[in-house]
């Protein structure tokens, strides 16, 4: 184990030294971390409270006061849902899809997933002066980090996984707050698949031990 | 003169004759027909009744079988666009109930609304004539119709009714069929099954012998070993139909003699899988029609539409993957002597499939089929008959922008479905002797059981036939989040708690029961907003096994798919598990000022004996929480707080220490 974790250093020191100062580019979480028995706690560390609104970006200053007019219709729309709710079910997700792998705790000391969203709500696809060229869509979006929190070394916690994703559902033209669920849901879902697919690429590299 | 005078008053009275008769005439066509009868709703009612009919489809699928029927019976009391859709699902309440009468009544019923509408001289009139009503008449998908005639054609057989019941499988059979183009014939075994064993009710071996073949053809195209590829042939021939523009759009790089080689090779690789396909085996009884019992099982939750594609104008299906607590039985005090045959009547399968042939969706009203699209909601290339849905689909326009009503039903899409279908019908045949015999059915919701169904079904004599329909899979009564479990390899390590010292006995938690993927505690005034909350089921069982553990009792938390695959295992280590549902959500104004908002939410905790299902204690209790207006708490962790006070209530109960002083006395008796 030892061994594994000064490799696994190595490659962390060197990954950082060339990529300071980068965009970080997604990369999955070793193949060594599927090996064996690793506790995980899932903590969306940042959302905001209400869904926000993105549009095309297209429209100018008519546009931005269309698009505000539709905005609080769509904030009804979603009736009562607001940050914590999305928090609750996106933890709910991720740990369904990641406990095929890890034991999924509340405060795990091993292995921690961060999830920072970046913005979640509904986007308009519009064009000149805020015409909308397309059918709402529910949208999540957001950067997903992996720590190791017994990491060899002073600073302990190193990041050994990261991803980012912008899943979205569509939602309709005229939508009921029914139909805003179950867009979310679908949003939330193809969310942390992405997320978690691509986290566990180097998985199949592990003979992963049967479940007890 | 006078003959001109006579003429023009001839004239002036042929035309009042005239008038006379074709008014009316014409009145009373638009009367009689205005929209084939139909009420004409306007979208926005018909979504509300939608949203009243999945209060009735969650009575249904948690056992309220009476509760359902009467929120069905509420919006289905004048006849409009949604009136065959709702009917079709009495019917699955009614057989839950054993009523066969009014199943039958029910589902007869919405047969003759399906022809009214489907014959194609009445559906040009319908588009043409009456517009935009037509267009949100449910007509049913052809899984749906055959899935209709399949129900009548049970109670039939189980009536000796044999002459309407072969009738119901014709139906049935054409339905599922291409009757259009005839490109393909049905693949839906059972109906084959059902119509060669009436065949030969009636005396008439020949066509009983060509319908079980036929019914052979079907089990082999339809068989999950076979499906993939079948489906990958037909789309290969598909995928020579097209011309040349169109490959070139679908952006199709092999030629015609590419796309040959690998339909050769997919006829290779079927004819050996055939071969390994013992039919005879697979099907028993059903294949040579040496049996005068069916027992029909409903297994899991039938599909669901849902919007896809950047203008959510494509429809496409989603399967509920989930597992069950299945439905046990015994035959005569015995169980069966064989398990249920399974991928007959999958209806999941013929949902998703044409021919065979696996379905993108419906886009436009039409089928979509994999890999002839562009993208979604644009350029289909090939098209189906009988795709279902609503009439005059194909005439809204896909990608526009239509400001409709968007909900179920709107010209965008509608995701209309039969909702109290199962995923399949698995089918038990056998021979009973004359007389009469008992059947019991089972069912339980984690370890508590539930009141058994008791049937008696009479053998009359040698061509008597008897059908019984044991109750659907009670998914309604388990957590929506069971749902995203799947098919992920839960290791459940066990916490530190059940190993500590001082634990006097060790129950089973299972997940708690009876919530939905958000919940809400309603609105505390008309025209408020409802508070929504998630909830993870982890916290919950967790939160269960810290209070059992300040009480000295273990608390091993076991998952829905662990207590699925076999309830009896976990039993015999475990004699008490703690279930818990949530039974409702209020939420109040309070405090002096009324700022402070008064949460309370009602659970139902019991304490279950997992060897006989008995319930030992139960309590509903409301849990508490007063959040005052600087409090920052969300609503979610007001869930929990309200959840912690109820459960610390139901620990503190003088029947709960009971049951854990009886149980752990038990325990250490046992153990010396």
């Amino acid at each position: 184990m030892n061994k594994i974790s000064f490799v696994l250093g190595l490659f962390f020191l060197v990954n950082s030294i060339f990529s300071m100062g980068c965009a970080t580019k997604p990369y999955p979480i070793p193949a060594a971390y599927f090996a064996g028995d690793r506790d995980l706690s899932v903590d969306v560390i940042k959302i905001s409270d209400k869904p926000l609104m993105r549009d095309s970006g297209q429209g100018g200053l008519i546009g931005v006061l269309v698009n505000a007019g539709r905005a609080s219709k769509m904030q009804k729309i979603f009736d009562g849902i607001q940050g914590d709710t999305v928090k609750e079910l996106l933890n709910q997700q991720l740990s369904d899809k990641l406990e095929s792998a890890f034991f999924i705790e509340e405060d795990s000391e091993d292995l921690v997933l961060e999830v920072t969203t970046q913005n979640w709500g509904w986007y308009v696809p519009s064009t000149v002066l805020g015409i909308k060229t397309g059918s709402y869509q529910v949208e999540i979006n957001g950067e997903v980090s992996v720590y190791d929190m017994q990491f060899p070394g002073k600073k302990k916690r190193e990041r050994i996984g990261f991803t980012r994703s912008l899943s979205q559902a569509p939602l309709g033209n005229d939508p009921t707050s029914t139909a805003t669920m179950q867009a979310l849901l679908e949003a939330m879902t193809k969310f942390s698949e992405e997320v978690v697919n691509f986290l566990f690429t180097e998985r199949g590299a592990v003979d992963v031990s049967a479940t007890p | 003169m006078i003959a001109a005078m006579l003429s023009r008053a001839s004239a002036r009275s042929l035309v009042a004759l005239v008038l006379t008769v074709l008014v009316p005439a014409g009145l009373s066509l638009a009367t009689e027909n205005p929209g084939l009868g139909f009420e004409n709703l306007p979208f926005d009612e018909l979504n509300r009744m939608e949203v009243r009919a999945d209060e009735a489809r969650h009575a249904f699928w948690s056992g309220s079988y009476t509760d359902s029927l009467e929120i069905y019976e509420e919006i289905t009391k004048i006849k409009h666009p949604s009136t065959p859709l709702f009917l079709n699902e009495m019917a699955m309440a009614y057989i839950a109930l054993g009523d066969m009468k009014s199943a039958e009544r029910t589902l007869r019923d919405v047969d003759r609304m399906f022809r009214m509408y489907s014959a194609a001289d009445i559906e040009n009139k319908a588009i043409s004539k009456f517009g935009e009503e037509s267009e949100k008449i449910y007509k049913g998908d052809p899984y749906e119709r055959a899935a209709n005639a399949l129900l009548l054609a049970f109670i039939f057989m189980d009536r000796g009714d044999y002459d309407n019941a072969l009738a119901a499988c014709k139906t049935g059979l054409l339905a599922d069929s291409d009757a259009h183009e005839n490109k393909y014939q049905s693949d839906f075994t059972m109906l084959h099954l059902m119509e060669a064993k009436l065949y030969q009710l009636r005396g008439q071996p020949d066509s009983a012998e060509r319908g079980f073949e036929m019914a052979r053809e079907a089990y082999f195209s339809s068989h999950p070993l076979v499906r993939d590829e079948f489906s990958q042939r037909r789309e290969f021939i598909g995928l020579q139909g097209l011309s040349r523009k169109e490959r070139k759009k679908l952006k199709i790089k092999e030629s015609d003699a590419e796309i040959g080689g690998k339909i050769l090779g997919l006829d290779a690789s079927l004819t050996a899988l055939r071969e390994s396909i013992d039919a005879g085996s697979e099907l028993g009884p059903l294949l040579t029609g040496e049996y005068n019992t069916l027992i029909i099982y409903p297994r899991g939750m039938g599909p669901r539409k849902s919007r896809t594609g950047t203008d959510g104008a494509m429809v496409r299906f989603t399967a509920t993957e989930t597992l069950f607590q299945p439905v046990t039985t015994q035959l005569d005090g015995v169980p069966p002597g064989s398990t249920p045959i399974t991928n007959i009547a999958d209806i999941d399968y013929q949902a998703t499939t044409r021919g065979g042939r696996r379905m993108d969706g419906i886009l436009a009203g039409q089928a979509a089929f994999r890999s002839t699209t562009v993208t979604v909601g644009s350029v289909i290339t090939q098209v189906g008959q009988n795709a279902g849905g609503v009439i005059g689909l194909g005439m809204a326009l896909v990608g526009a922008a239509i400001q409709g009503v968007a909900g179920a039903i709107s010209p965008e899409a509608d995701t209309r479905v039969w909702a109290s279908l199962p995923a399949s019908f698995e089918i038990y045949g056998t021979t009973l002797e004359p007389g009469d015999h008992e059947i019991v059915f089972s069912q339980s919701v984690y370890f508590e059981k539930l009141a058994d169904h008791r049937i008696t079904v009479q053998i009359e004599g040698p061509n008597d036939m008897a059908v019984v329909f044991a109750p659907p899979q009670l998914s309604g009564a388990f957590s929506k989040f069971v749902e995203t479990e799947g098919d992920s390899k839960r290791r459940r390590k066990q916490r530190a708690s059940s190993k500590t010292a001082n634990i006097a006995t060790t129950f089973l938690v299972p997940p708690p029961l009876g919530f939905q993927m958000i919940e809400r505690f309603p609105a505390v005034k008309d025209g408020g907003k409802a508070k929504a909350f998630a909830v993870d089921d982890r916290k919950l069982t967790r939160a269960i096994q810290k209070a059992l553990s300040a009480i000295h009792v273990g608390g091993r938390t076991v998952s829905h798919r662990e207590i699925v695959a076999g309830v009896a295992d976990l039993a015999s280590g475990y004699p008490v598990a703690f279930q818990g549902a949530l039974a409702g959500l209020d939420l109040e104004t309070t405090g002096k000022k009324g700022t402070d908002e008064a949460y309370s939410a009602t659970f139902e905790f019991s304490l279950v004996d997992t060897i006989t299902g008995s319930v030992m204690v139960s309590d509903t209790i409301t849990g508490r929480y007063v959040k005052a207006r600087k409090d920052d708490a969300s609503t979610t962790q007001v869930f929990y707080k309200c959840f912690d006070d109820a459960l610390g209530r139901f620990l503190i109960a003088p029947e709960f220490s009971e049951v854990v002083r009886n149980v752990s006395q038990n325990a250490t008796l046992g153990s010396l």
